[in-house]
């Protein structure tokens, strides 16, 4: 099977669609869009024509930007949010280059009185369930230990959730944990968070852009079910060299950027560490201050223009947790994630980018108890070569296609044991897969008011040996095997995922949209706790395991009001999905050979109306989030094979964001949710096996956790500002009314032993937390 | 390798330095009454006797009423014999003659409130227990007990401890239970702690009292899954749900057939 050969197929489909109308004396616009501050790529910035309302192009990843059309004077605006426009006349009458640099407002003060319009992308485009955050408004958001988070943050928008209290995993359109494609520079983190789930890895001063796709995902993404969360790190100054960091409760932070050669090239290198484990160093019970305790995170980028046709990037993460416990257990564990692109423009109008993309996630366990000496290692590595290409047809029309292949390599898991040890060493198999896939999109403005984007994704997914591969009954008994050596195929799996969006404008201020999208998802996370645990294991599909299917249907309103400074959506979904992974009772996942015979395979659905109202300029900006839906599963041996309730089904959930700029000193924010507690499993009943208390259940997640709310505060004192130096001062209170939130509810029988009741003890993991963060620049 | 996990409550203290508990009041339904039936067979000298009891609200009293009238037998399947038990106190019904043996596999059929339910188990070849010891976890300041013997080689091995600790101070015993299977330790000399457990930990003087048991896959399988539902530490880690009985037609509980050793030994510290 040849991936090229579909790829060809679909383009020349395509081709008819596109070539329809090439009228002669036609030239083009191309060129990069910066801040002209410090010379950061500007992605998603718009450019139009004012003389041809309905032309424009936005500026893609790397701030590249194409417009074809007939030749003519045209007067041409470049905008982007937070940044003064650019406007220049130009006379179009051969093929243009044109690099553009635009300037922050310095806050997003920006001007309410403006001459031109607003931006109003979000109506015109076939864009939808895509939720953009600019490290500007993640910046004043609080939360949990003043550490700023961009996957918390976008936890406050419609339709993702968090996974539990203060925790950075979340839920997108009633999908799992792991269902959600993380990508930093377009290379998969697979574990995206520190100390158990409290921080995530991505440290914001590295950050550029964070884009999240709830649905309609871009022919180019594939591999995950529920999301794509695209983060892209900043690429540096390359006008001058500068430092900056922050000192806070948790951790502290350092970043130190500049040009290479001024305007060809720049780096950036960012690094945190957290020092809890210094507190734990002066407490004096000496269960506590044995112990280690601590993450860091190192992110560097370079990039250097070779010519005007070339860029090189080179983006590198790593970092790792290190938990230990007194010398008897320790596991440290983190990702390690490295991208090198070449940027080429062909010419004109076609634009490619050629990445080579490593990432790695490891953990490593040792334990040193009495006579037991053991290591305990796992790690999933994947090696991915990807070819994007975007071709700007004419104004109308842009082609999008592409190639990826990835090799991922699993070590399950390989137990080192002492020879005094009770346990014997062992070496799970070793997992080796490769994914390939090809992909078409096509961009369609067809008329002025509807606008198209359709695709299709090709995927395979094949196993390789070596290895041997075994067959179960429904029992989970071995019924037989088969051997293959090195990289036969054992097993493949071709699936097409159409993927379409449209958009129709009814007016200039309001549109309505519908998206199809297809996804499949072939590495599956075994996890059966709650929250996400570092030892969770990632398995490939397989001959048991057959790729995960999601198909999702979603229509929308959209509406802007007073120059596009208010901006309302609203979306309803429905999501069908196929083989759906839970565990058999009793599961054991760890150190398991057999791990395939101990999963159940089942279906889900997921339905829900997600709304949003959003303030985008003034002296007070914010939204408000709400949510209805509904997320359940059917799994045969789980209640009686009917649907129930996942667990991350939440029926409302509701989030305030305000953010005010009271001064060019202060500026407060505040945030608000609201939410529906988790499906969970109470005892309908209780008996007694020999002494002991036993809790009866009668069926799953019938139960709900008590309903969850939280306000938190944040005042932002912005420090005298000097040409060489800026600090400022971040005051927070998490959870400011100290509301007990339920992480957890346990059921037990009464201390006291002459009792003979039971009783419900509910943990509540933070209250009021109030937190200091100091930043710099210089 | 489960203590993995009970480690990274170490990892919540630190964070409790915010986190509280409290007990609150929990509105569940109440199912209907369930049978539980509880056997056992083994090594020793009989009577063996089985337990009948139904499930009760969870707002009760822990007083669970025992089922009466019901016909009990265990037959030996190797042998072809069946012992017809008698209610010797209300829901308790014991064996007259039956003698477990090792290697043989064991019936067990109720016929109780109109309901026929049924269970096979099989006893194991005891492996004998060397000796009790104990560990004194410098980072934890627990005493443990460490349960040692030869796991033999090339079968899998189940074994079911009873710990009961004897407090010398004060007039107090607990009970703990813990099960082990050989899955990752076949063959091996096992010196197994019996796990941290802060109300089950020992001192100087206190006395423990362990009971060996070499149980079949099946009960350690329903046991293992009996602890992750009633540790509180487990309980919050997976959804909790039934364990998985060797008994028939929805019965909640066990028949087990299987081996007992016992050894005692006093913490000198």
């Amino acid at each position: 099977m040849s991936i090229s050969k579909y790829l060809i197929v679909l383009a020349f489909y395509m081709l008819p669609i596109c070539v329809y109308a090439q009228p002669t004396n036609k030239h083009s616009i191309n060129g990069t869009i910066r801040d002209g501050k410090n010379g950061e790529t500007l992605i998603g910035a718009s450019v139009t024509l004012l003389e041809q309302p309905g032309t424009g192009a936005t500026s893609n990843s790397y701030g590249f930007y194409a417009i074809s059309t007939a030749d003519g004077t045209y007067t041409m605006i470049t905008s982007f949010t937070g940044y003064s426009s650019d406007t220049q006349q130009i006379v179009l009458n051969k093929n243009l280059t044109l690099s553009i640099k635009l300037f922050s407002t310095g806050s997003q003060l920006e001007s309410v009185v403006v001459s031109q319009k607003k931006r109003n992308d979000n109506i015109a485009k076939p864009i939808m369930g895509v939720q953009k955050l600019s490290i500007n408004e993640i910046k004043n958001v609080p939360v949990l230990f003043g550490e700023k988070d961009i996957l918390k943050t976008i936890q406050l928008l419609p339709g993702i959730k968090s996974a539990g209290e203060g925790n950075s995993g979340f839920y997108v359109r009633g999908g799992g944990a792991d269902q959600n494609l993380i990508l930093l520079d377009e290379a998969t983190v697979y574990n995206a968070s520190h100390l158990l789930g409290f921080f995530s890895t991505f440290n914001s001063d590295a950050i550029k852009d964070v884009t999240v796709y709830k649905g309609g995902m871009p022919a180019e993404y594939g591999g995950r079910l529920s999301s794509v969360l695209d983060i892209k790190m900043n690429d540096g100054n390359n006008q001058k060299f500068g430092v900056s960091g922050g000192i806070g409760l948790i951790a502290s932070r350092v970043n130190v950027e500049g040009p290479i050669v001024k305007d060809k090239g720049s780096f950036t290198v960012s690094a945190r560490r957290t020092y809890a484990d210094l507190f734990l160093k002066l407490s004096k019970d000496s269960t506590l201050n044995k112990n280690t305790l601590y993450f860091y995170d190192i992110n560097a980028k370079a990039n250097y223009k070779l010519n005007d046709k070339n860029r090189l990037y080179l983006s590198l993460y790593t970092g790792r947790d290190n938990l230990g416990f007194g010398g008897t257990f320790g596991i440290d564990y983190g990702n390690a994630t490295g991208t090198l692109r070449w940027n080429h423009i062909f010419n004109n109008r076609l634009f490619s980018n050629t990445s080579l993309i490593y990432s790695d996630y490891s953990y490593k366990i040792k334990i040193r108890s009495g006579n037991n000496d053991i290591d305990i290692t796992s790690k999933i590595r994947d090696l991915n070569l990807k070819e994007d290409l975007q071709y700007y047809v004419n104004a109308n029309n842009k082609i999008n296609f592409g190639i990826n292949m990835i090799y991922h390599n699993i070590i399950p898991g390989v137990v080192t044991a002492s020879k005094a040890s009770s346990f014997n060493s062992i070496e799970l198999q070793k997992k080796y897969s490769i994914e390939n896939s090809a992909y078409v999109s096509h961009e369609w403005s067809a008329t002025e008011k509807l606008n198209l984007t359709y695709g299709l994704r090709l995927s395979s997914f094949s196993i390789l040996g070596p290895g041997t591969f075994y067959r179960y009954d429904t029992a989970g008994n071995t019924i037989g095997s088969s051997s293959y050596t090195a990289n036969k195929v054992v097993k493949s799996y071709i699936n097409l995922e159409p993927r379409l969006a449209a958009s129709y404008k009814l007016t200039e201020n309001n549109s309505i949209k519908a998206s199809y999208t297809r996804n499949v998802q072939n590495l599956h996370l075994l996890s059966n706790s709650t929250s996400t645990n570092p030892t969770d294991l990632w398995i490939p599909s397989s001959n048991n395991i057959k790729p995960e299917i999601a198909d999702q249907l979603a229509l929308g309103y959209y509406q802007n009001f007073k120059n596009n400074m208010y901006e309302f959506s609203s979306e309803v979904y429905y999501k069908d999905l196929h083989n759906q992974i839970d565990y058999k009772n009793g599961a054991e996942l760890r150190a398991n050979e057999n791990v395939e015979a101990q999963l159940l395979i089942g279906s889900g659905r997921a339905y829900g109306v997600e709304l949003f109202f959003k303030k985008k300029y003034g002296k007070l900006n914010g939204w408000i989030g709400y949510t209805l839906s509904k997320a359940e599963r059917k799994i045969e041996g789980i209640n009686n094979g009917n649907y129930f309730n996942a667990k991350q089904d939440r029926t409302h959930e509701l989030s305030l964001v305000g953010i005010y700029e009271a001064s060019k000193k202060w500026t407060f924010a505040a945030t608000f949710v609201y939410y529906t507690g988790n499906a969970v499993t109470f005892p309908s009943g209780k008996y007694n096996v020999n002494g002991g208390t036993v809790f009866y259940y009668t069926e799953r997640n019938g139960y709900r956790m008590p309903a969850y709310h939280r306000l938190d505060l944040s005042a932002t004192l912005q420090g005298k500002k000097t040409r060489k130096f800026e600090s400022s001062w971040t005051f927070s209170i998490y959870n400011a009314y100290n509301r007990a939130n339920a992480f957890a509810i346990e059921f037990q029988d009464e201390p006291n032993r002459f009792s003979y009741k039971t009783q419900a003890v509910q943990t509540t993991l933070f209250q009021i937390v109030p937190s200091v963060t100091y930043n710099f620049k210089f | 390798m489960q203590n993995i996990y009970k480690k990274n409550i170490i990892l919540f203290l630190f964070l409790g330095i915010y986190a509280c508990k409290k007990v609150i009041t929990v509105d569940l339904k109440n199912a209907t009454p369930q049978i539980i039936i509880q056997g056992n067979v083994t090594n020793e000298a009989g009577p063996y006797t089985v337990k009948i009891t139904k499930t009760v609200a969870y707002t009760s009293d822990n007083i669970f009423p025992p089922v009466t009238g019901a016909t009990v037998s265990i037959k030996d399947n190797t042998t072809n014999t069946t012992d017809a038990l008698t209610e010797t106190l209300p829901g308790i019904y014991s064996t007259s003659a039956l003698q477990g043996v090792q290697g043989h596999s064991y019936t067990l059929s109720v016929l109780a409130e109109g309901n026929q339910y049924a269970a096979i188990s099989t006893m194991p070849q005891l492996v004998p227990l060397d000796s009790i010891t104990f560990i004194n976890e410098a980072t934890s300041n627990l005493v443990n007990v460490v349960v040692n013997f030869q796991d033999p080689v090339g079968t899998p091995n189940y074994y079911q401890f009873m710990q009961t600790s004897i407090k010398y101070r004060f007039f107090d015993t607990l009970k703990k239970i813990f099960v082990f299977g050989d899955r990752l330790s076949d063959g091996k000399y096992v010196r197994r702690q019996l796990l941290v457990n802060e109300k089950g930990n020992l001192a100087n003087r206190d006395t423990a009292l362990v009971e060996m048991q070499c149980i079949d896959k099946n009960i350690f399988n329903y046991f293992n899954q009996l602890d992750r539902i009633t540790n509180p530490n487990n309980n919050q880690s997976s959804t909790p749900a039934n364990p998985t009985s060797n008994i028939n037609n929805n019965a909640l509980g066990y028949f087990s057939a299987h081996t007992v050793q016992r050894k005692k030994a006093v913490v000198k510290l």
